[in-house]
């Protein structure tokens, strides 16, 4: 019987159910969608690369699906709220007519799992078609070809179900206690009551804002001042910044009233008294609620930004580590010393057309007689107690003359050495520190017996080929050509290509790796019977993966931003909508006292404003502090471009949550003018 | 002299076809102005219908209404909002004060509705809260107040537009005898010193008895019309207990 009643209380109420049940649905698909994204490259075809990298990040998409979760759940948790509020009078019926609490409390749970199930049902059939989708867009972002067939993901599935699952289960426990704290009383005049009004005294407002403001510029300033650092002091940065928000949001409605107040025609003009009072008596139950959108669409901005600037950033790194369209490099094992002549031929060897390489270089690397256990001390002091075979590493050495041509190949003009001096230079990013200590510090390397004067205090992080590692030079000194002694064995060897225009660089890389394994068999019985550990790349090998670890980032970042963006909007929809009809009987006087509708729905649009658009201003500005920061962790990885990141961000944030805005305005109006 | 009010043969119908309640029927009458008018009769006589079809807010099925020339049953929703606020005074029950602005703003509220300079909004209102004795708690929130002095604020807020017509709907219902007596007593001060125009609904004798004029209403129907004349308000009071237990005479059908 109670099942029954709770279904008609489902259907006559499903204009209110509505909105917490689209929100449930659509967290529901999201949450599914979101977790599908490891069934997708069933279908597709990925390099390895590409699917080494998808592997990584699935397990960071595990763990974000955990917080992603939490904050659904608030989310659910919040729906179901204005859910109750606005059922209060009914619940009131079913207390008078004599119904015990536990009763009353079971049928809400019967209501819970209908609707549960229902927006389940509905939620996973809409995220069914979002992942077909999704895998549409992924694929054509990895440029991968899809074998396209409906994809499902039991896993996801599961987890949507569990995940969903407890919440429902919290919900329903939350209800009973809801129910039970309440008193008949205030269960029948749910309606009429208007909230107890605290008027909170305007100067302790405007007090707290001048702190909050403090605040949140003491944490900007320790923030920008940190620079990179600022993720490791997050512990500091981040409470600060919360205290600051909560507090901002907590004076912002009683220092908006004494600002407007000073100015008499403004004050009085129209409606703004009424929502200036309106938004400063309420503002003790939406405070903590805006400082949590504004930090949720800080989070949204941040994801969507850097997201969207990574890509890019990547793109751009990309022109750095593929100077040519092809390059073998081997690594020469010490106990099996090789020449650099042993390599000289190759191209006759491999029996290539001439025709078809444009230009080839070679970049060779020599051994030498210092370690790298030369500069244990400034090692130790920056980088920690390496591996000891680490300090067994030679100081890698390469000729003036070759070094020269590859700079030109980034168009960076050549360096002049003298006998005397050599040029210390690393293109590993990690180790620029470290190299930038030693150049500062030692000025003097002896190099072949012979001293040398480190000639540079810069240099640029070039490699020495195309490669898809972050640097192929660790520790690197470029002298003048005959400072080399004849007949001293090799480091590494850099085989440089560039391919004449009419070469397909795939089709150029599949010949070499079959014809590349008998040149290194043929090559290894003739100098020493043991085969020289190689690696070939072509230039869209790099920019695949790359592009592969970009566009995951980016997926990830734009994935979640939208979640927050969204959550942040559907919370002050439901927010403002259940205010709606707490403030029906305000606007019934308005309405009694002759004001128009155009000025009611002014005041409205004003009043939703204030509780949009604060917060989001409020995330912007933290969020052009916050990225100021991240930037410069981005930048590592290269260029980037503020500008389009910015716009595209921008965009998104003004469409979603544009358009929650003005549906909740719709809403609003719609609640107002019920009888 | 023309009247302010001109209710002509006013019908309000309510339900369908199966099943209709005439809630006013046949109704006319008018007002002059600086008449103080009480409408009386017992709940679901058709009083507040008739009260919210003067006020604009309901519409009347058939008939016209007039105030100050103006034929309301023709206006257009817009029109009806600019004719409330500037033709029309309001004082309900339950106050309907903003709890969330202070009692000056409240009092302003029904000037920056109608788009006035501060600079005049203060004026009038200081004005307005002199003649209540309302100035000490101009600067106080209505949960701060007494009920005689939320209504009397209220009375403030309906005056300070210098309306045409004042309606009270109820204005003592949900106040003691003591603030009752001192609200009605400014009522028949601005009645008298200003000439305000007052149309109050009650269905109290003792309120009703500070009118000058009392409508009874019966079924929807106009039932008796009383004038006090040159009596004494107890004089006046008698007469409309008289007619109250004439109204309710069906009881002697019960009895």
């Amino acid at each position: 019987m109670y099942f029954k009643l709770a279904i008609q209380n489902v259907k006559k109420s499903f204009k209110d159910y509505m909105i917490y049940f689209l929100t449930l649905a659509f967290s529901i698909c999201l949450f599914y969608s979101f977790n599908s994204f490891q069934a997708q490259q069933a279908v597709m075809e990925l390099s390895q690369g590409q699917a080494d990298i998808i592997d990584s990040v699935m397990l960071i998409m595990k763990i974000l699906s955990v917080f992603v979760a939490i904050v659904l759940g608030f989310l659910v948790i919040y729906a179901n709220n204005f859910l109750i509020k606005r059922r209060k009078k009914e619940l009131g019926l079913y207390t008078l007519l004599g119904m015990p609490k536990n009763h009353i409390s079971r049928i809400l749970v019967y209501e819970t799992f209908i609707v549960g199930l229902v927006s389940l049902i509905v939620g996973l059939l809409s995220g069914f078609f979002l992942s077909q989708l999704l895998t549409v867009i992924t694929a054509n972002l990895f440029e991968a070809n899809l074998n396209y067939s409906f994809i499902f993901s039991l896993d996801a599935m599961l987890l949507t179900i569990i995940a969903f699952a407890l919440i429902f289960l919290v919900i329903m426990i939350f209800n009973t206690l809801i129910l039970n704290r309440y008193k008949l009383i205030d269960l029948i005049h749910a309606g009429q009551k208007n909230e107890t009004l605290k008027i909170k005294n305007i100067y302790i407002s405007i007090l707290l804002f001048i702190v909050s403001l403090l605040i949140l510029g003491y944490t900007y300033h320790y923030a920008l001042s940190l620079g990179i650092n600022a993720l490791v002091h997050l512990n500091i940065i981040a409470p600060l910044g919360i205290l600051g928000t909560v507090l901002f949001f907590m004076s912002l409605a009683g220092f908006l009233l004494r600002f407007v107040q000073s100015s008499k025609s403004l004050y009085y003009r129209k409606l703004n008294m009424f929502v200036l009072r309106q938004v400063n008596a309420s503002i003790n139950s939406n405070f903590l609620s805006m400082s949590i959108v504004c930090i949720m669409l800080l989070f949204s901005i941040g994801a969507l930004a850097t997201g969207s600037n990574l890509n890019r950033t990547i793109n751009n790194t990309l022109l750095y580590a593929t100077p040519y369209d092809y390059t073998y490099s081997a690594y020469i094992d010490p106990e099996h010393p090789m020449y650099a002549e042993d390599f000289t031929h190759m191209s006759e060897q491999l029996k290539l057309n001439p025709k078809d390489i444009k230009e080839e270089a070679f970049v060779h690397e020599y051994c030498s007689d210092i370690t790298t256990k030369t500069y244990q001390k400034q090692i130790e002091a920056l980088l920690g107690e390496p591996d000891s075979s680490f300090y067994e590493q030679s100081i890698e050495v390469i000729p003036l003359s070759e070094f020269n041509k590859l700079r030109k190949q980034y168009d960076l003009e050549p360096i002049r050495l003298k006998n005397d001096e050599c040029y210390f230079f690393t293109s590993i990013e990690m180790l620029k520190e470290l190299i930038d200590e030693i150049i500062a510090k030692e000025k003097e390397l002896t190099l072949y017996g012979k001293p040398l004067r480190i000639s540079n205090t810069d240099y640029e992080l070039i490699n020495l080929g195309t490669s898809s590692n972050t640097g192929t030079a660790a520790l690197a000194v470029v002298v003048n050509d005959d400072a080399i002694p004849k007949g001293t064995p090799l480091y590494s060897v850099y085989w440089n290509v560039t391919l004449a225009d009419s070469v397909d660089i795939q089709g150029f890389d599949d010949y070499m790796s079959t014809k590349i394994n008998a040149y290194q068999y043929h090559q290894a019985q003739e100098v020493n019977n043991q085969p020289v550990s190689y690696s070939s790349v072509t230039s869209e090998h790099v920019k695949e993966n790359s592009k592969g670890l970009a566009v995951i980032m980016t997926y990830i970042g734009i994935y979640l931003g939208l979640i927050f963006l969204m959550a942040s909007a559907v919370i002050l929809a439901l927010q403002q909508l259940s205010q709606a009809s707490d403030n029906k009987q305000r606007y019934l006087i308005l309405n009694k006292l002759g004001a128009e509708k155009r000025m009611v729905n002014q005041s409205i649009l004003f009043q939703l404003s204030i509780y949009f658009f604060m917060p989001l201003l409020l995330a912007v500005v933290h969020s052009i502090v916050g990225i100021q920061v991240v930037n410069s962790i981005v930048v590592a990885f290269g260029r980037s471009d503020l500008f389009i990141a910015s716009l595209f961000t921008g965009g998104i944030i003004l469409l979603i949550y544009g358009a929650y805005f003005f549906i909740t305005y719709i809403g609003y109006k719609s609640i107002l003018s019920k009888r | 002299m023309t009247p302010i009010l001109d209710v002509v043969d006013i019908e309000k119908y309510y339900g369908n076809k199966g099943n209709l309640t005439k809630a006013v029927n046949h109704v006319s009458f008018q007002v002059e102005k600086g008449e103080f008018i009480g409408i009386m009769g017992p709940s679901g006589s058709g009083k507040t219908t008739l009260l919210n079809c003067i006020s604009t807010i309901d519409s009347v099925t058939s008939g016209h209404i007039s105030i100050n020339n103006k034929d309301i049953t023709a206006l257009r929703k817009n029109a009806l909002s600019k004719f409330r606020r500037e033709e029309l005074g309001f004082i309900f029950q339950d106050f309907n004060l903003l709890d969330t602005l202070t009692a000056y703003e409240n009092i302003a509220l029904a000037l920056t509705i109608q788009k006035r300079k501060p600079s005049e909004i203060k004026k009038q209102v200081m004005s307005v809260a002199q003649k209540l004795d309302i100035v000490d708690v101009l600067q106080k929130y209505p949960y701060q107040m007494s009920g005689g002095q939320k209504q009397r604020v209220a009375s403030a807020r309906a005056l300070v537009s210098e309306p045409s017509l004042i309606l009270a709907d109820e204005p003592t219902g949900a106040l003691d005898s003591k603030s009752s007596r001192a609200l009605l007593d400014s009522f028949e001060r601005l009645n008298a010193e200003y000439e305000a125009t007052i149309l109050m609904v009650t269905h109290d004798a003792f309120t009703a008895s500070y009118a000058k004029r009392i409508l009874f209403i019966k079924d929807g129907r106009i039932f008796n019309e009383l004038i006090r004349g040159n009596d004494s308000r107890k004089a006046f009071f008698n007469r409309i207990i008289e007619v109250e237990t004439l109204l309710g005479g069906d009881s002697s059908n019960v009895l």
